[in-house]
């Protein structure tokens, strides 16, 4: 249920920054983040509701891509899917822990860059 | 894309609300036994009836699970996560995610993991939060400075001239006014105020909070707790 955490801290950012009202804003949901995305829509909108605020949103999942600092090779985390339960519960926390659980599929080293899809941020074109 | 928020950097300071005192506790050389100080001193400030926090930031070495003992606790989930209490103490350290597996971060990937548990962390009220920072005057020294904007340093040396020179060399980049900084000299050859003195049997103590409280090194934290904390308790 850390979804609430997150949900509080978008609502809270939407809330303080003048730029975001009125405006459509899309909130990227890194694939890593794993977060369940109907408890969190359910969180946002009581928030939205309880701190009366006007919010026009969307919420994308990007998809996780890693590049191996060793080596170069690009990746996805569908190539590395991790079975063990407790290793996503982890990663779904902390986005970092990926490098604990992971590693290159080419050459196995843990020192790999998170390109994209960490975890959540807001953005507004 | 043109303009990107990162949502988190806004609600840390609400999680961190209802903490009376952070006391971060660094050194910056590395072996100067500052996780021991920043888990006696917990445990310490826990057995006076305050409500005490310990935080262990230094991500890629977290040793403060194994110096209290930690098994079989792991963060709570409701609406965030909230540090599971051991000996009074809640406590909150990347150890739990890690599995207790070593952690290869650099500088950018540190900043974000850190992030991330102060903007999950759900502390609720303190008296005091005891910081175990990481070694070195890096990334998570300026993240920390920026992200908890007011606290206390406790730094910790040794008689050792590297350890004096480079403690020296930092501090007068960190005295600002904002800022309460003070001396703890481990490793000591006597006893007294800012002193702990070198224990031959901290390591046959770890992970046994009985033991821990019979060490020499113990005692002398409790009696240097006022100025660990900076204020009477």
């Amino acid at each position: 249920m850390h979804e609430w955490a997150l949900a509080e801290s978008v609502v809270k950012t939407v809330g303080l920054n003048k730029e975001l009202k009125g405006k459509k804003i899309s909130i990227i949901i890194g694939e890593l983040q794993d977060i369940n995305l109907e408890i969190f829509e359910f969180a946002l909108n009581e928030l939205i509701k309880d701190r009366k605020l006007e919010m026009n949103y969307c919420v994308v999942v990007e998809d996780a891509v890693f590049k191996c600092n060793n080596c170069g090779f690009e990746f996805s985390m569908k190539e590395v899917t991790k079975k063990d339960k407790m290793e996503k519960e982890n990663i779904h926390f902390i986005p970092e822990m990926v490098k604990v659980f992971v590693k290159c599929p080419n050459c196995a080293s843990v020192d790999f860059e998170i390109i994209r899809g960490r975890g959540i941020k807001i953005s507004y074109e | 894309m043109n303009n990107v928020f990162d949502p988190r950097e806004y609600v840390i300071s609400d999680r961190l609300a209802e903490i009376k005192k952070i006391i971060l506790v660094s050194g910056f050389k590395g072996g100067v036994g500052k996780s021991l100080v920043s888990v006696f001193a917990a445990i310490a400030i826990a057995r006076k009836g305050y409500k005490t926090g310990l935080l262990d930031l230094d991500i890629t070495s977290s040793t403060d699970d194994i110096i209290l003992g930690v098994k079989e606790i792991y963060p709570s989930e409701d609406k965030g996560l909230i540090p599971p209490v051991f000996e009074g103490i809640r406590f909150m350290s990347f150890s739990f995610f890690s599995m207790s597996k070593p952690i290869a971060l650099r500088g950018n990937s540190v900043v974000d993991a850190i992030k991330e548990l102060l903007c999950v962390t759900l502390w609720g009220e303190l008296d005091f939060l005891v910081v175990d920072m990481p070694p070195g005057f890096g990334d998570t020294f300026f993240e920390v400075m920026r992200l908890f904007k007011k606290f206390r340093v406790v730094c910790v040396y040794t008689p050792s001239p590297l350890s004096k020179k480079i403690l020296n060399k930092i501090l007068p980049l960190i005295k600002t006014t904002d800022i309460e900084v003070v001396k703890i000299e481990n490793m000591s050859k006597i006893s007294g105020k800012g002193r702990l003195r070198y224990d031959k049997n901290v390591d046959a103590a770890i992970g046994d909070i009985k033991r821990i409280m019979n060490l020499v090194l113990y005692k002398d934290v409790v009696s240097n707790l006022n100025l660990i904390v900076g204020q009477k308790i």
